[in-house]
């Protein structure tokens, strides 16, 4: 029971950590794609999205080859040890990128929906970009950038390829609630096998249901 | 106010080419949905990018594409109300109303928002949300929003524009008496020759990205005043677009029934008009408005005897055009002691009528004839400043 503890509070560092990550840099980005037509927005547009399409293995192995020694992110490289390899942090890197996608179409779409004449009338009233963002933008998209979180959250809860190849799966360090589940699986221990799926179940569910009932109106 | 305006920008079908020195209090652009005329204010507020020239408002520079200057929307203190209003959803009344009170200190911003809820009559909605308040409600939080915002401008995208005739009649008053209590210069965008006249010092003709036409409210209605086009009715009948010619003016409520109502002009003119179905209380008969299409009215070179129409009166022709629209200027029954004087000095109204070309022919108007001029008093629509228990419904 301890490792199916020590699973799901990692689980949760894990993706809780990679949704923050991800929300600091979608959000800008998301607003950026919904707003403004720029050379490149096509291809930048295609390459955000690729995590979603490739297999997360592929994922895993690239990401592996930029943090590994002799990588344009490895100890060689910068000098110093970055310490991310076979580390929880590991995890959270792989969850970010795998999670990125969705989150980030999510947050699009969100402020697709938000009238920018709304943000122009803002202007007018003597309130500058960030104040606009605070008075306008965010109140309205909240439901729907709270529905981005809790995609991605989810996202990275079920993480397991590039999880597996960055950060390997270690009980107590790096193992998550779905590698465990594949652990005890292998291992033949069906009856903790249950129990962790049955923890993911709840989880997953209740997560979906959040995320409909934000989902569904700005005003509920 | 100085309002300074050399703008050019390329728009779908053409391009806005526009030089402009504005100086009357109420300013109208004037003419057809297309012509450019959202652009033209979208550039005064600073909303619109890619426009080439120069912006100046009393003095400050808020666009010089030459030397690279442009100031930001939030740096301009203008009051902007849109055709539709724009009221920010997630937000009540009273939160839409303070959202520009920032720019003055605490007390000054309280005094605004109670002087603005008083005159707009908002104090019963400051609680609601905008998806429970009605087109014309809206209009009025959205005007409202504009002014407590402390502007140094207003500019008005067609205000009354997406309401309908009734409404536009109820809501007139309000932006009168905004122009008679708040001393804010107004640029504003009509597509009503009504609005331009009850509420304008001046009227910008507008086509197709140009100016064609400048002057006195009714002077532009009937096509006089226009720039760079020989054909005066071709002018006209571009700028009345859709809405039906009709001349309005302020005037107060001397007696209003269900019956019938008298109204006393600028200027001393008395008009009996159509009858009140809502009772109106003497608080609200001061800043009222009367509405004549000008196909409702009759001019006769001799005096109409035994007639039915309630209002027969002396009038003097001001000026022909040759579509068929005739200025008369109204003489006054009595001496107008206190009179509205907003407006030149409190000048007789001038009276917009449609005539036929042959009836002009026949009676041989022109300029300075002195004749009879006839209304029915179920063609004259009165509008009384507005109650909130009379909204409610709007």
């Amino acid at each position: 029971m301890e490792s199916t503890s020590s699973a799901l509070w990692l689980t949760f560092k894990i993706s809780g950590c990679a949704t923050l990550i991800v929300l600091l840099f979608a959000v800008p980005l998301g607003y950026l794609l919904s707003r403004r037509q720029f050379p490149g927005k096509l291809w930048l547009n295609a390459f955000l999205v690729l995590p979603m399409v490739l297999p997360p293995t592929a994922v895993g192995y690239l990401l592996l080859s930029l943090l590994a020694d002799a990588g344009p992110l490895g100890r060689q490289t910068l000098g110093f040890d970055p310490d991310v390899l076979l580390t929880w942090k590991a995890g959270v890197l792989a969850a970010a990128t795998m999670s990125f996608p969705i989150v980030i179409r999510t947050v699009k779409v969100t402020f697709d929906g938000i009238d920018p004449r709304l943000e122009a009338m803002a202007r007018t009233l003597g309130h500058g970009r960030l104040a606009t963002f605070r008075l306008v933008t965010l109140p309205l998209g909240l439901r729907g950038l709270s529905a981005a979180a809790i995609l991605g959250f989810m996202r990275g809860m079920g993480e397991f390829g590039a999880t597996v190849m960055i950060a390997g799966n270690i009980p107590g360090r790096t193992q998550t609630l779905a590698l465990a589940i594949f652990s005890a699986d292998q291992a033949g221990r069906d009856a903790e096998a249950r129990v962790l799926l049955g923890v993911a179940l709840i989880a997953g569910l209740g997560a979906v249901l959040v995320a409909e009932y934000l989902g569904r109106g700005r005003r509920g | 106010m100085s309002l300074d305006l050399e703008l050019r920008l390329p728009l779908d079908r053409f391009e806005l080419q526009v030089e402009l020195q504005l100086e009357a209090r109420v300013t109208a652009l004037f003419g057809p949905s297309g012509a450019g005329k959202t652009s033209l204010l979208e550039c005064v507020v600073g909303l619109r990018r890619g426009a080439r020239g120069r912006v100046c408002f009393n003095g400050s520079t808020w666009l010089d594409s030459e030397r690279g200057v442009v100031v930001r929307p939030e740096q301009r203190r203008i009051g902007y109300v849109p055709q539709d209003g724009l009221l920010f959803p997630h937000l009540n009344t009273r939160e839409n109303l303070l959202c520009g009170a920032h720019r003055q200190s605490r007390d000054q911003a309280r005094n605004r928002l109670e002087q603005v809820s008083r005159v707009l009559q908002l104090e019963a909605l400051w609680e609601r949300l905008p998806s429970t308040l009605s087109g014309g409600e809206r209009q009025r939080v959205a005007l409202g929003r504009a002014l407590c915002s402390a502007p140094e401008l207003l500019v008005l995208d067609e205000p009354l524009g997406a309401l309908d005739l009734a409404l536009k009649r109820r809501l007139l008053p309000f932006l009168r008496q905004v122009r008679e209590e708040f001393a804010i210069p107004m640029l504003l965008v009509s597509h009503s020759p009504g609005e331009v006249q009850a509420l304008c010092d001046e009227v910008v003709g507008f086509d197709t990205g140009r100016v064609v036409a400048r002057g006195r409210p009714e002077d532009v209605l009937l096509g006089k005043g226009s720039i760079g086009r020989p054909s005066t009715s071709n002018t006209l009948a571009l700028l009345l677009g859709t809405d039906e010619l009709e001349s309005t003016f302020p005037c107060e409520i001397v007696h209003a029934s269900a019956e019938r109502c008298l109204v006393r002009t600028a200027g001393g003119v008395e008009l009996h008009c159509r009858g009140l179905r809502e009772n109106v209380g003497p608080d609200r008969r001061a800043h009222a408005l009367v509405s004549i299409a000008a196909r409702d009215v009759i001019l006769a070179r001799c005096k109409p005897e035994r007639i039915s129409a309630r209002n027969v009166l002396l009038g003097q022709v001001r000026q022909v055009d040759p579509s068929g629209v005739v200025e008369v200027e109204l003489q006054p029954q009595v001496v107008a002691d206190s009179g509205d004087t907003s407006r030149g000095n409190g000048a007789t109204p001038g009276l917009l009528v449609e005539l036929s070309h042959s009836a002009i022919e026949e009676l041989g108007l022109e300029p300075g004839l002195e004749l009879h001029v006839v209304i029915k008093s179920s063609a004259c629509v009165v509008s009384p400043a507005q109650s909130p228990v009379d909204l409610g419904a709007g």
